[in-house]
Protein backbone atom coordinates (compact mmCIF):
# COMPACT_ATOMS: atom_id res chain seq x y z
CA UNK A 1 0.00 0.00 0.00
CA UNK A 2 1.36 3.40 -0.96
CA UNK A 3 1.87 6.03 1.67
CA UNK A 4 0.95 9.45 0.36
CA UNK A 5 3.14 12.46 1.02
CA UNK A 6 2.18 14.38 4.10
CA UNK A 7 -0.36 17.02 3.13
CA UNK A 8 -0.16 20.56 4.22
CA UNK A 9 -1.91 20.22 7.56
CA UNK A 10 -2.77 23.92 7.83
CA UNK A 11 -4.77 23.67 4.59
CA UNK A 12 -6.73 20.70 5.88
CA UNK A 13 -7.26 22.44 9.21
CA UNK A 14 -8.53 25.61 7.52
CA UNK A 15 -10.92 23.65 5.35
CA UNK A 16 -12.11 21.70 8.39
CA UNK A 17 -12.81 25.00 10.16
CA UNK A 18 -14.78 26.29 7.18
CA UNK A 19 -17.15 23.34 7.48
CA UNK A 20 -18.70 25.17 10.43
CA UNK A 21 -20.96 26.84 7.84
CA UNK A 22 -22.74 23.52 7.29
CA UNK A 23 -25.49 22.27 9.61
CA UNK A 24 -24.09 20.30 12.54
CA UNK A 25 -25.66 16.93 11.66
CA UNK A 26 -24.41 17.17 8.09
CA UNK A 27 -20.96 18.18 9.29
CA UNK A 28 -20.73 15.21 11.65
CA UNK A 29 -21.83 12.78 8.97
CA UNK A 30 -19.92 14.01 5.95
CA UNK A 31 -17.30 16.39 7.32
CA UNK A 32 -14.44 13.88 7.65
CA UNK A 33 -15.08 12.57 4.15
CA UNK A 34 -15.20 16.08 2.71
CA UNK A 35 -11.86 16.90 4.32
CA UNK A 36 -10.46 13.66 2.95
CA UNK A 37 -11.60 14.42 -0.60
CA UNK A 38 -10.40 18.01 -0.24
CA UNK A 39 -6.97 16.69 0.69
CA UNK A 40 -6.93 14.36 -2.33
CA UNK A 41 -7.83 17.20 -4.68
CA UNK A 42 -5.31 19.54 -3.06
CA UNK A 43 -2.57 16.98 -3.69
CA UNK A 44 -3.59 16.84 -7.35
CA UNK A 45 -3.54 20.62 -7.62
CA UNK A 46 -0.13 20.89 -5.96
CA UNK A 47 1.33 18.64 -8.63
CA UNK A 48 0.15 21.11 -11.26
CA UNK A 49 1.64 24.20 -9.65
CA UNK A 50 0.82 27.32 -7.66
CA UNK A 51 -1.83 28.71 -9.97
CA UNK A 52 -3.68 25.39 -9.92
CA UNK A 53 -3.64 25.47 -6.11
CA UNK A 54 -5.02 29.02 -6.03
CA UNK A 55 -7.72 28.17 -8.55
CA UNK A 56 -8.61 25.10 -6.52
CA UNK A 57 -8.91 27.10 -3.29
CA UNK A 58 -11.08 29.71 -5.02
CA UNK A 59 -13.37 27.06 -6.54
CA UNK A 60 -13.60 25.23 -3.21
CA UNK A 61 -14.53 28.41 -1.39
CA UNK A 62 -17.35 29.15 -3.86
CA UNK A 63 -18.51 25.51 -3.70
CA UNK A 64 -18.55 25.67 0.09
CA UNK A 65 -20.59 28.86 0.32
CA UNK A 66 -23.13 27.63 -2.25
CA UNK A 67 -23.62 24.16 -0.82
CA UNK A 68 -23.58 25.27 2.82
CA UNK A 69 -26.45 27.63 2.04
CA UNK A 70 -28.30 24.83 0.24
CA UNK A 71 -27.93 22.50 3.19
CA UNK A 72 -29.06 25.18 5.62
CA UNK A 73 -32.12 25.98 3.52
CA UNK A 74 -32.96 22.27 3.20
CA UNK A 75 -32.68 21.85 6.94
CA UNK A 76 -35.01 24.81 7.44
CA UNK A 77 -32.55 27.46 8.25
CA UNK A 78 -33.87 29.54 11.10
CA UNK A 79 -31.78 32.57 10.76
CA UNK A 80 -31.60 34.08 14.14
CA UNK A 81 -29.27 36.55 15.73
CA UNK A 82 -27.36 33.92 17.68
CA UNK A 83 -26.45 31.91 14.63
CA UNK A 84 -25.37 35.02 12.75
CA UNK A 85 -23.26 36.29 15.63
CA UNK A 86 -21.58 32.92 16.05
CA UNK A 87 -20.82 32.71 12.34
CA UNK A 88 -19.63 36.31 12.23
CA UNK A 89 -16.86 35.41 14.69
CA UNK A 90 -15.59 32.87 12.17
CA UNK A 91 -15.96 35.43 9.40
CA UNK A 92 -13.86 37.94 11.38
CA UNK A 93 -11.17 35.32 11.86
CA UNK A 94 -10.95 34.79 8.12
CA UNK A 95 -10.94 38.53 7.50
CA UNK A 96 -7.75 38.49 9.57
CA UNK A 97 -6.36 35.66 7.46
CA UNK A 98 -6.92 37.64 4.28
CA UNK A 99 -5.44 40.82 5.78
CA UNK A 100 -2.36 38.80 6.65
CA UNK A 101 -2.17 37.49 3.09
CA UNK A 102 -2.43 41.07 1.80
CA UNK A 103 0.69 42.18 3.69
CA UNK A 104 3.26 41.17 1.00
CA UNK A 105 1.58 43.49 -1.51
CA UNK A 106 3.22 46.41 0.33
CA UNK A 107 6.48 45.48 -1.38
CA UNK A 108 5.14 45.56 -4.91
CA UNK A 109 6.80 48.05 -7.28
CA UNK A 110 9.64 48.43 -4.86
CA UNK A 111 11.49 45.28 -4.10
CA UNK A 112 10.41 43.66 -7.32
CA UNK A 113 10.67 40.07 -6.27
CA UNK A 114 11.48 40.10 -2.56
CA UNK A 115 9.59 36.91 -1.83
CA UNK A 116 10.29 35.01 -5.01
CA UNK A 117 7.60 33.75 -7.35
CA UNK A 118 7.50 36.82 -9.53
CA UNK A 119 4.60 39.18 -9.93
CA UNK A 120 2.07 36.49 -9.10
CA UNK A 121 2.61 36.87 -5.33
CA UNK A 122 1.99 40.59 -5.36
CA UNK A 123 -1.00 40.30 -7.64
CA UNK A 124 -2.56 37.66 -5.42
CA UNK A 125 -1.63 39.51 -2.22
CA UNK A 126 -3.10 42.74 -3.55
CA UNK A 127 -6.36 41.01 -4.43
CA UNK A 128 -6.69 39.59 -0.93
CA UNK A 129 -7.81 43.05 0.20
CA UNK A 130 -11.15 42.50 -1.53
CA UNK A 131 -12.40 39.53 0.51
CA UNK A 132 -10.72 40.90 3.62
CA UNK A 133 -12.74 44.14 3.60
CA UNK A 134 -15.97 42.34 2.79
CA UNK A 135 -15.46 39.72 5.52
CA UNK A 136 -14.40 42.43 7.96
CA UNK A 137 -17.59 44.37 7.30
CA UNK A 138 -19.87 41.35 7.81
CA UNK A 139 -17.96 40.01 10.80
CA UNK A 140 -17.83 43.40 12.50
CA UNK A 141 -21.60 43.63 12.28
CA UNK A 142 -21.92 40.52 14.41
CA UNK A 143 -19.20 41.74 16.76
CA UNK A 144 -20.95 45.07 17.27
CA UNK A 145 -24.34 43.43 17.77
CA UNK A 146 -22.91 41.11 20.41
CA UNK A 147 -20.97 43.69 22.40
CA UNK A 148 -23.36 46.62 22.13
CA UNK A 149 -25.32 45.22 25.04
CA UNK A 150 -22.17 44.67 27.12
CA UNK A 151 -20.79 48.19 27.06
CA UNK A 152 -21.90 51.60 28.29
CA UNK A 153 -23.39 54.45 26.26
CA UNK A 154 -20.02 55.74 25.09
CA UNK A 155 -19.01 52.28 24.01
CA UNK A 156 -22.29 51.84 22.15
CA UNK A 157 -21.71 55.13 20.29
CA UNK A 158 -18.14 54.22 19.37
CA UNK A 159 -19.10 50.75 18.15
CA UNK A 160 -21.95 52.19 16.11
CA UNK A 161 -19.67 54.77 14.49
CA UNK A 162 -17.06 52.10 13.75
CA UNK A 163 -19.73 49.83 12.27
CA UNK A 164 -21.26 52.56 10.08
CA UNK A 165 -17.82 53.62 8.87
CA UNK A 166 -16.72 50.12 7.83
CA UNK A 167 -19.99 49.52 5.99
CA UNK A 168 -19.71 52.83 4.14
CA UNK A 169 -16.11 51.99 3.30
CA UNK A 170 -17.17 48.59 1.94
CA UNK A 171 -19.95 50.08 -0.16
CA UNK A 172 -17.54 52.58 -1.70
CA UNK A 173 -15.07 49.77 -2.32
CA UNK A 174 -17.70 47.64 -4.03
CA UNK A 175 -18.89 50.41 -6.35
CA UNK A 176 -15.51 52.12 -6.78
CA UNK A 177 -15.23 51.23 -10.46
CA UNK A 178 -18.26 53.46 -11.13
CA UNK A 179 -17.01 56.34 -9.01
CA UNK A 180 -14.51 59.08 -9.80
CA UNK A 181 -11.06 58.69 -8.25
CA UNK A 182 -11.64 61.29 -5.56
CA UNK A 183 -14.09 58.91 -3.85
CA UNK A 184 -11.03 57.04 -2.61
CA UNK A 185 -10.49 59.94 -0.27
CA UNK A 186 -13.86 59.21 1.31
CA UNK A 187 -12.97 55.52 1.55
CA UNK A 188 -9.78 56.41 3.43
CA UNK A 189 -11.73 58.81 5.66
CA UNK A 190 -14.20 56.06 6.56
CA UNK A 191 -11.36 53.64 7.18
CA UNK A 192 -9.74 56.17 9.49
CA UNK A 193 -13.06 56.76 11.26
CA UNK A 194 -13.55 53.01 11.73
CA UNK A 195 -10.08 52.34 13.12
CA UNK A 196 -9.99 55.48 15.23
CA UNK A 197 -13.38 54.92 16.87
CA UNK A 198 -12.44 51.28 17.43
CA UNK A 199 -9.23 52.37 19.13
CA UNK A 200 -11.24 54.71 21.39
CA UNK A 201 -13.50 51.76 22.15
CA UNK A 202 -10.29 49.92 22.98
CA UNK A 203 -9.32 52.55 25.55
CA UNK A 204 -12.77 52.12 27.08
CA UNK A 205 -12.26 48.34 27.18
CA UNK A 206 -9.09 48.79 29.21
CA UNK A 207 -11.04 50.68 31.85
CA UNK A 208 -14.21 48.59 31.70
CA UNK A 209 -13.44 45.17 30.18
CA UNK A 210 -15.93 44.02 27.60
CA UNK A 211 -14.13 41.11 25.97
CA UNK A 212 -13.57 37.93 28.00
CA UNK A 213 -9.81 38.41 27.55
CA UNK A 214 -7.23 40.54 25.70
CA UNK A 215 -9.20 43.75 26.06
CA UNK A 216 -6.17 45.54 24.65
CA UNK A 217 -6.98 44.13 21.21
CA UNK A 218 -9.32 46.87 19.95
CA UNK A 219 -6.73 49.51 20.84
CA UNK A 220 -3.97 47.45 19.26
CA UNK A 221 -6.03 46.98 16.11
CA UNK A 222 -7.32 50.51 15.84
CA UNK A 223 -4.59 52.92 16.87
CA UNK A 224 -1.56 52.07 14.69
CA UNK A 225 -3.65 51.74 11.58
CA UNK A 226 -5.57 54.96 12.21
CA UNK A 227 -2.29 56.85 12.65
CA UNK A 228 -0.92 55.32 9.44
CA UNK A 229 -4.03 56.32 7.49
CA UNK A 230 -4.07 59.80 9.03
CA UNK A 231 -0.50 60.39 7.91
CA UNK A 232 -1.51 59.37 4.41
CA UNK A 233 -4.59 61.59 4.45
CA UNK A 234 -2.52 64.57 5.62
CA UNK A 235 -0.18 63.96 2.72
CA UNK A 236 2.78 63.21 4.92
CA UNK A 237 4.97 61.06 2.73
CA UNK A 238 8.30 59.60 3.63
CA UNK A 239 10.75 60.83 0.99
CA UNK A 240 14.03 59.31 0.09
CA UNK A 241 15.08 55.77 -0.64
CA UNK A 242 15.88 54.88 2.95
CA UNK A 243 12.55 56.25 4.21
CA UNK A 244 10.71 54.53 1.36
CA UNK A 245 12.24 51.31 2.60
CA UNK A 246 10.98 52.03 6.13
CA UNK A 247 7.55 52.89 4.76
CA UNK A 248 7.28 49.54 3.00
CA UNK A 249 8.40 47.64 6.07
CA UNK A 250 5.95 49.60 8.18
CA UNK A 251 3.07 48.94 5.82
CA UNK A 252 3.88 45.24 5.69
CA UNK A 253 4.16 45.02 9.48
CA UNK A 254 0.92 46.91 10.02
CA UNK A 255 -1.06 44.71 7.65
CA UNK A 256 0.46 41.57 9.08
CA UNK A 257 -0.23 42.58 12.69
CA UNK A 258 -3.69 43.82 11.68
CA UNK A 259 -4.41 40.42 10.20
CA UNK A 260 -3.09 38.50 13.18
CA UNK A 261 -4.98 40.82 15.53
CA UNK A 262 -8.31 40.21 13.79
CA UNK A 263 -7.68 36.48 13.80
CA UNK A 264 -7.11 36.57 17.56
CA UNK A 265 -10.13 38.80 18.09
CA UNK A 266 -12.28 36.54 15.91
CA UNK A 267 -11.16 33.53 17.92
CA UNK A 268 -11.81 35.29 21.24
CA UNK A 269 -15.21 36.43 20.01
CA UNK A 270 -16.06 32.87 18.88
CA UNK A 271 -15.19 31.43 22.28
CA UNK A 272 -17.25 34.13 23.93
CA UNK A 273 -20.33 33.43 21.79
CA UNK A 274 -20.09 29.70 22.48
CA UNK A 275 -19.78 30.37 26.19
CA UNK A 276 -22.85 32.62 26.03
CA UNK A 277 -24.86 29.94 24.22
CA UNK A 278 -23.81 27.20 26.62
CA UNK A 279 -24.67 29.24 29.69
CA UNK A 280 -28.09 29.99 28.23
CA UNK A 281 -29.03 26.28 28.13
CA UNK B 1 -51.53 2.01 -1.76
CA UNK B 2 -47.80 1.35 -1.59
CA UNK B 3 -47.54 1.70 -5.39
CA UNK B 4 -48.98 5.20 -5.15
CA UNK B 5 -46.47 6.20 -2.49
CA UNK B 6 -43.44 4.50 -4.02
CA UNK B 7 -41.68 6.90 -6.38
CA UNK B 8 -41.28 5.76 -9.96
CA UNK B 9 -38.07 6.38 -11.93
CA UNK B 10 -39.82 8.91 -14.14
CA UNK B 11 -40.90 10.93 -11.10
CA UNK B 12 -37.31 11.97 -10.50
CA UNK B 13 -36.55 13.14 -14.01
CA UNK B 14 -34.90 15.27 -15.16
CA UNK B 15 -31.92 14.62 -12.94
CA UNK B 16 -29.49 17.35 -12.06
CA UNK B 17 -26.17 17.02 -13.92
CA UNK B 18 -24.34 16.16 -10.69
CA UNK B 19 -26.76 13.36 -9.77
CA UNK B 20 -26.75 11.94 -13.27
CA UNK B 21 -22.98 11.91 -13.53
CA UNK B 22 -22.61 10.28 -10.12
CA UNK B 23 -25.05 7.55 -11.14
CA UNK B 24 -23.12 7.06 -14.36
CA UNK B 25 -19.84 6.85 -12.47
CA UNK B 26 -21.32 4.10 -10.29
CA UNK B 27 -22.82 2.19 -13.23
CA UNK B 28 -20.24 -0.62 -13.26
CA UNK B 29 -18.71 -0.77 -9.81
CA UNK B 30 -18.77 0.77 -6.36
CA UNK B 31 -16.52 3.73 -5.75
CA UNK B 32 -15.53 6.12 -2.97
CA UNK B 33 -16.07 9.86 -3.11
CA UNK B 34 -12.77 10.90 -4.63
CA UNK B 35 -12.95 8.20 -7.31
CA UNK B 36 -16.49 9.32 -8.17
CA UNK B 37 -15.26 12.88 -8.50
CA UNK B 38 -12.39 11.89 -10.80
CA UNK B 39 -14.59 9.69 -12.96
CA UNK B 40 -17.18 12.44 -13.34
CA UNK B 41 -14.46 14.84 -14.42
CA UNK B 42 -13.07 12.32 -16.90
CA UNK B 43 -16.50 11.38 -18.31
CA UNK B 44 -17.41 15.04 -18.83
CA UNK B 45 -13.97 15.81 -20.31
CA UNK B 46 -13.21 18.29 -17.58
CA UNK B 47 -16.46 20.22 -17.93
CA UNK B 48 -17.95 18.94 -14.71
CA UNK B 49 -15.69 19.53 -11.72
CA UNK B 50 -17.42 19.00 -8.41
CA UNK B 51 -16.15 20.32 -5.14
CA UNK B 52 -16.48 18.28 -1.94
CA UNK B 53 -19.60 20.27 -1.03
CA UNK B 54 -21.41 19.50 -4.28
CA UNK B 55 -20.28 15.87 -4.22
CA UNK B 56 -21.48 15.06 -0.72
CA UNK B 57 -24.57 17.25 -0.99
CA UNK B 58 -25.57 15.18 -4.02
CA UNK B 59 -24.61 11.91 -2.32
CA UNK B 60 -26.76 12.79 0.68
CA UNK B 61 -29.77 13.50 -1.52
CA UNK B 62 -29.20 10.33 -3.56
CA UNK B 63 -29.06 8.25 -0.38
CA UNK B 64 -32.34 9.79 0.74
CA UNK B 65 -33.92 8.98 -2.64
CA UNK B 66 -32.53 5.43 -2.57
CA UNK B 67 -30.58 5.96 -5.76
CA UNK B 68 -27.33 4.81 -4.16
CA UNK B 69 -26.31 3.04 -0.98
CA UNK B 70 -23.21 2.82 1.15
CA UNK B 71 -21.35 -0.45 1.02
CA UNK B 72 -18.43 -0.29 3.40
CA UNK B 73 -15.41 1.67 4.47
CA UNK B 74 -12.03 0.43 3.43
CA UNK B 75 -8.74 1.82 2.12
CA UNK B 76 -8.12 2.26 -1.57
CA UNK B 77 -4.88 0.44 -2.36
CA UNK B 78 -4.07 2.83 -5.20
CA UNK B 79 -4.15 5.85 -2.90
CA UNK B 80 -3.22 5.44 0.72
CA UNK B 81 -4.21 3.60 3.85
CA UNK B 82 -7.01 5.94 4.83
CA UNK B 83 -10.41 4.28 5.13
CA UNK B 84 -12.86 5.57 2.54
CA UNK B 85 -16.62 5.20 2.31
CA UNK B 86 -17.75 3.34 -0.82
CA UNK B 87 -21.06 3.76 -2.63
CA UNK B 88 -22.90 1.75 -5.24
CA UNK B 89 -26.09 2.10 -7.27
CA UNK B 90 -29.28 0.56 -5.95
CA UNK B 91 -31.55 -1.27 -8.36
CA UNK B 92 -33.87 1.74 -8.22
CA UNK B 93 -30.96 4.05 -8.98
CA UNK B 94 -30.10 1.90 -11.97
CA UNK B 95 -33.66 2.19 -13.26
CA UNK B 96 -33.59 5.97 -12.83
CA UNK B 97 -30.27 6.22 -14.67
CA UNK B 98 -31.66 4.16 -17.57
CA UNK B 99 -34.81 6.27 -17.66
CA UNK B 100 -32.69 9.41 -17.92
CA UNK B 101 -30.53 7.87 -20.64
CA UNK B 102 -33.66 6.98 -22.61
CA UNK B 103 -34.81 10.58 -22.22
CA UNK B 104 -31.48 11.82 -23.60
CA UNK B 105 -31.68 9.32 -26.47
CA UNK B 106 -35.18 10.56 -27.33
CA UNK B 107 -33.90 14.13 -27.35
CA UNK B 108 -31.03 13.24 -29.66
CA UNK B 109 -33.42 11.43 -32.03
CA UNK B 110 -35.68 14.46 -32.04
CA UNK B 111 -32.73 16.79 -32.73
CA UNK B 112 -31.57 14.52 -35.57
CA UNK B 113 -35.06 14.51 -37.07
CA UNK B 114 -35.07 18.28 -36.99
CA UNK B 115 -31.56 18.31 -38.45
CA UNK B 116 -30.50 20.38 -35.46
CA UNK B 117 -26.97 19.02 -35.80
CA UNK B 118 -26.67 20.77 -39.13
CA UNK B 119 -26.79 17.73 -41.43
CA UNK B 120 -28.03 18.29 -44.95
Amino acid sequence: MKSRPDLSQPSLAIYGLLLVFYPKAYRLEYGPHMVQVFGDCLLDARQKGTIAVLNFWFATFIDLIKTALEQRVRKGFNFNGRVFISLSAVVLFFAGVFYLLTAPSQFEEYYGDAFGGGDLWYEVAGRMIIPSIFLHCVGFLGFALHYLSKTNRTGKSLLTIALAAVWLLTIIFLISSWLPDRWWLFAMLFLFLHTFSFSLFGILCLKQPVLPRWNVLPLFLGLPFSVYILLGLLGINLQGAQLEHIKRILGFTLFALFGIGWMVLGYTFFKDTNKSQNSAI
Amino acid sequence: MSDVLTPQPGDLLPLTPAVFHILLALANEEKHGYAIMKEVEANSRGQMKMGPGTLYGSIKRMLELNLIEETDERPDPSLDDQRRRYYKQTSFGNKVMKAELRRFADLVRLAQAKKAFGES
